[in-house]
């Protein structure tokens, strides 16, 4: 049983590190333009087709990344300036649905342009999965552990990001201002603090960061339209879980839900084992699961775990 | 002449908020804006420091800044402590002053500076913000504003919302900033408090400035003192 659940928590921190750069992305831009952006996945999916495309000219990972991020940085800027400034005095509505408005256009613009062919993306990292026996004094039915090398390698990989983000965001000139910004609008124009700037940037991060999520996972998903659809939903989840209004909440809100989903699913699937339910895979039961940790979250802590109780944006 | 405007207005879409104000503010001197709710006094301010969009000229120091972006005119010495404190609630007491400075090279002498004036400050540097009390968080909101190192100061309300004894203490600070050379635009609902503190002041009514002159001649005027005085 141990083994089990510290498969679990293992497998969990590897699914729940991506939820949780989706859900920094997410809580970004609404902590700082103020509006859930919907187009979060497809934008990131739309980087990703492009990060494909170079590959496929090129042979070269490392051009495909830069390209790929560079791709999501004109996106960002094109939905900054050319989309959300003109409305942005109207409402937030008004933002919502032009962001609800981006996430078909981007579907369609990759079926038209890409196909709906599922494309491949090789492995990035090629490391091969260990198997380790713990010893047997913790592991009396002799389970192995299976610890997937290229999850690992990708679980670092955000891990390091994210620690990288927090530190901008804490410590540098333009993170503070972005803070600042989220914090209390006014409050940052009136220190001097260009909002038009401090916006377009939060898109930036937030769409660059999608993008490299989708890099990372595209090997196991393969490139297609639909890519990120289902991370941006749990992205959204593990904001939710957070508290919108603080970014490391996101991130660590990610992880503690992909450890939550893991774990309800062991339980599930020991108890099914336990009265001969073989009808219901408890995997099935994964988006369920997400959605009662949304509902529970609401009813139970409205501003998230980590949320700041100053303000009541969401 | 630190500041002058002519033909200043400020407006929300088809609402003009502020017409046509004509005002100036010499050096050192300190300038209350008095007038009721929707007088277009909080526009003024926010015309001034670029937050809102306005039309007409404002010179600065004989430059006309009436282009230029908000945190530009932070650099150059215009700041806002604007109405209902605005500061940044979840970051400390510390944090928010460091922030005051964004655009100015952070001195730590200036920080001092500050903590002198609101010795509370000080006391509370490690706390959260938003825990603070109203009048801390006005004080801070001021210690802020005096962190971006300006010329001229623009408070908004600054006595909104505290109770008399606090409201004495933010005032004994603004005599104490005003001693140290700074112009000062004050708009107040607090008419008698803003009147005794100022040199000069303009009355707004309905987005048009009605009168002006001394502030402790202003105290004497029988329409001022029936209007906002309540005498």
């Amino acid at each position: 049983m141990f083994v089990k659940v510290l498969q679990s928590l293992i497998f969990g921190l590897f699914q729940g590190c991506l939820y949780g750069i989706m859900g920094f992305g997410l809580s970004l831009i609404f902590s700082t333009v103020g509006v859930m952006n919907f187009a979060h996945g497809n934008s990131g999916m739309i980087g990703v087709f492009v990060g494909w495309t170079v590959l496929f000219l090129t042979k070269n990972i490392f051009l495909a990344f830069l390209a790929a991020i560079i791709s999501a940085t004109i996106l960002a800027i094109f939905i900054d300036k050319a989309l959300m400034k003109r409305v942005k005095g109207l409402s937030h509505s008004a933002m919502l649905i032009i962001t609800l408005g981006l996430l078909l256009i981007f579907e369609g613009l990759a079926v038209i342009i890409w196909g709906t062919q599922p494309l491949i993306f090789p492995e990035i990292f090629g490391f091969s999965p260990k198997i380790v026996f713990l010893p047997q004094s913790l592991n009396k039915s002799n389970i192995p552990l299976i610890i997937p090398g290229n999850d690992l390698a990708v679980f670092g990989t955000i891990m390091a990001l994210l620690l990288l983000l927090i530190v901008f965001f804490k410590y540098s000139k333009p993170g503070l201002a972005v803070q600042a910004r989220s914090e209390d609008e006014i409050g940052a124009r009136v220190i001097g603090i260009n909002t038009q700037a401090t916006d377009t940037l939060s898109w930036i991060f937030g769409i660059a960061t999608a993008v490299f999520a989708g890099l990372l996972i595209a090997p196991k998903t393969t490139v297609n339209p639909n890519m990120l659809t289902n991370l941006q939903f749990y992205g959204f989840t593990a904001a939710v879980f957070g508290g919108f209004s603080s970014i490391v909440g996101a991130m660590a809100g990610g992880l503690i839900l992909g450890v939550i989903e893991k774990l309800v699913i062991l339980g599930l699937d020991e108890l099914f084992l336990l009265l001969h339910i073989t009808s219901i895979n408890a995997v099935d039961l994964q988006l369920s699961i997400v959605l009662l940790c949304i509902i529970v979250t609401l009813i139970v802590k409205p501003t998230g775990l980590f949320g700041n109780k100053y303000k009541g944006k969401v | 002449m630190v500041l002058e405007t002519s033909f200043f207005s400020v407006s929300y879409g088809r609402i003009e908020a502020l017409k046509d104000a004509n005002i100036h503010i010499d050096e050192h001197e300190a300038i209350a804006v008095i007038g009721a709710n929707g007088a277009g006094k909080s526009s003024l301010l926010f015309g001034l420091s670029g937050i809102v969009e306005s039309k007409g000229l404002i010179r600065y120091k004989g430059n006309d800044i009436s282009s230029l972006p908000s945190h530009e005119r932070v650099k150059l010495g215009l700041t806002l402590c604007p109405e209902n404190r605005r500061i940044f609630p979840s970051l400390t007491t510390e944090q928010n002053l460091k922030l005051g400075a964004f655009r100015s090279k952070f001195k730590k002498s200036q920080l001092e500076f500050v903590y002198e004036l609101f010795p509370v400050l000080y006391e509370r540097k490690k706390q959260i913000a938003g825990y603070l009390s109203g009048g801390e968080q006005q004080m801070l909101a001021i210690g802020r504003a005096m962190m971006a190192n300006p010329v001229l100061l623009m408070l908004d309300e600054p006595s909104l919302g505290l109770a008399p004894i606090l409201v004495d203490q933010v005032f004994k600070a603004l005599e104490d900033l005003k001693k140290t050379g700074l112009s000062v635009l004050l708009v107040e609902q607090n008419a008698y408090k803003a009147l005794s503190f100022a040199d000069r002041a303009y009355i707004l009514e309905t987005g048009k400035v009605i009168l002006e002159g001394n502030a402790k001649q202003l105290l004497s005027n029988d329409r001022v003192r029936s209007a906002y005085l309540g005498i």
